[in-house]
């Protein structure tokens, strides 16, 4: 692990080693924050600042952590950032921090930040952390993205609460799709977005 | 140094405590200005939109072109103080917003109750005779979403539009029909006082229906004032609302 590159820290995530398609973690908040484009941006920038940070502070401490309360030190620091985060996002982002609602606090539990932290942050230098962290909250934020879109597009006509489907179809009989809205269409598109990728990429096919 | 020993464990968990809420603390400090105006424009916007006053341009704009005055009155109907927006709402203190909306004057008054969950709130505008309700917004803490949180949709609120207080002069406020109370008419067949409550919801609802009547009540003296007779001697003159029953739990 330690010999990897920087770049395929990065890289990584988006695509072989993917949080939520390859790993299948922090479903729940995808499932939850993809209706509309703007949330689900904000979301994934979101984790990707708990993710970068967090996995960048502890591989700072890493050595001189007790390894008998280490679990307790991680959930310390990611609470930490993520109250900050919260606590921005309700002075500046008024609006979509109550759109975002609990999830925000459920950055906390999101198991793709314990999970690196205890995989990698813990055995790593700071700067190899901090290329993970960042790696794989873009891997988490491009499949909320992709979902988002697809969702806002056919559920609501709009994109970033723009209309971009002409009234002109609507007239045609063109109608939104309502299931879009509902979580389990998210939960669908990610096993599309799966099936997709697995199709692509040879190295994911199960013989 | 022996990272693993006791002592070194406590200590060290001990620090990061202490370095951690200091943070913590400066930085709730520091952004406190910021998500203050964030909640009292959100207000400002509520007391607009319960008014059906649309926002142009930035909200405190729209509040302060519609928003003519705003005052808190005691229960007896007088006026105790200027501008009510730092007031909460309380038994002693009962704040009033006075908008002009193109000419129609709304008095724009809050509401506070609890729900199933938690608590609920909201603004109601009244008309000019401060007996027909022009309309309502409403919010909770932790009503069911699908159920009680539906308290919010416009739908239910609409039908708070055109609904009359008082009956000559005794407060008669909204009743809504539940399992409970059949005899109560809906909105359909009782378009003065009656609501229909949300389906699958009687404890939310009844809630609504208890904050909205027990809240406007309470300014039953203000109305006397302002409809040119004298202020009521007291607030018990004015007879009881129908008690709504909290007996089924249909959540």
């Amino acid at each position: 692990m330690a010999q990897t590159k920087n770049s395929e820290l990065l890289k990584n995530p988006l695509n072989l080693n993917n949080p939520i398609t390859v790993q299948v973690l922090g479903i729940c908040s995808a499932l939850a924050v993809t209706v509309k484009l703007e949330p689900a941006i904000v979301m994934a920038i979101s984790v990707t600042v708990v993710t970068a940070l967090s996995n960048l502070i502890i591989s700072l401490i890493r050595n001189t952590i007790p390894s008998r309360i280490r679990i307790i030190v991680q959930l310390v620091v990611v609470s930490f950032l993520v109250i900050l985060v919260d606590q921005v996002l309700k002075a500046f982002m008024y609006e979509l921090d109550k759109a975002l609602s609990v999830y925000v606090g459920l950055i906390i539990t999101n198991c793709i930040v314990m999970g690196r932290l205890e995989a990698f942050a813990l055995g790593n230098k700071p700067l190899p952390a901090l290329l993970d962290g960042i790696g794989n909250g873009f891997g988490y934020g491009a499949i909320l993205v992709i979902v988002a879109f697809v969702r806002e597009l056919f559920g609501s006509g709009t994109l970033f609460g723009i209309q971009v489907i002409p009234d002109a179809c609507y007239e045609l009989g063109y109608s939104n799709c309502g299931f879009m809205l509902n979580p389990p269409m998210a939960l669908i598109l990610i096993g599309i977005v799966i099936w997709i990728q697995r199709a692509k990429v040879k190295e994911l096919q199960e013989k | 140094m022996n990272t693993q020993s006791n002592g070194y464990t406590v200590v060290y968990s001990a620090i990061m405590v202490v370095v951690v809420a200091a943070a913590l603390t400066l930085i709730a400090v520091g952004l406190k200005p910021f998500q203050q105006a964030n909640i009292d424009n959100e207000k400002r916007q509520n007391i607009l939109k319960s008014a059906g006053i649309a926002i142009e341009g930035s909200v405190e704009d729209s509040y302060n072109k519609y928003v003519k005055k705003s005052y808190v009155v005691d229960p007896s109907g007088k006026v105790i103080k200027d501008d009510a927006f730092k007031t909460e709402l309380s038994k002693e203190e009962l704040p009033v917003y006075e908008i002009d909306k193109n000419g129609e004057k709304l008095y724009v008054v809050p509401l506070k109750g609890n729900g199933l969950w938690g608590a609920i709130w909201g603004f109601a505008s009244l008309k000019a005779d401060f007996n027909t309700i022009n309309g309502v917004v409403f919010d909770h803490a932790s009503e069911t979403p699908g159920l009680g949180a539906e308290m919010t949709q416009q739908y239910f609120c609409d039908q708070f539009s055109e609904k009359e207080l008082f009956d000559g002069q005794k407060f008669v406020g909204i009743s809504s029909v539940t399992k409970n109370n059949p005899k109560v008419k809906g909105d359909g067949e009782d378009p003065k006082h009656g609501i229909d409550a949300i389906s699958g919801s009687t404890m939310t609802t009844n809630g609504v229906q208890a904050m909205v009547n027990d809240c406007l009540k309470a300014y039953g003296s203000f109305k006397a004032t302002i409809s040119g007779g004298k202020p009521q001697a007291s607030i018990d003159e004015i007879p009881d609302a129908p008690e709504s029953k909290l007996t089924n739990v249909n959540e």
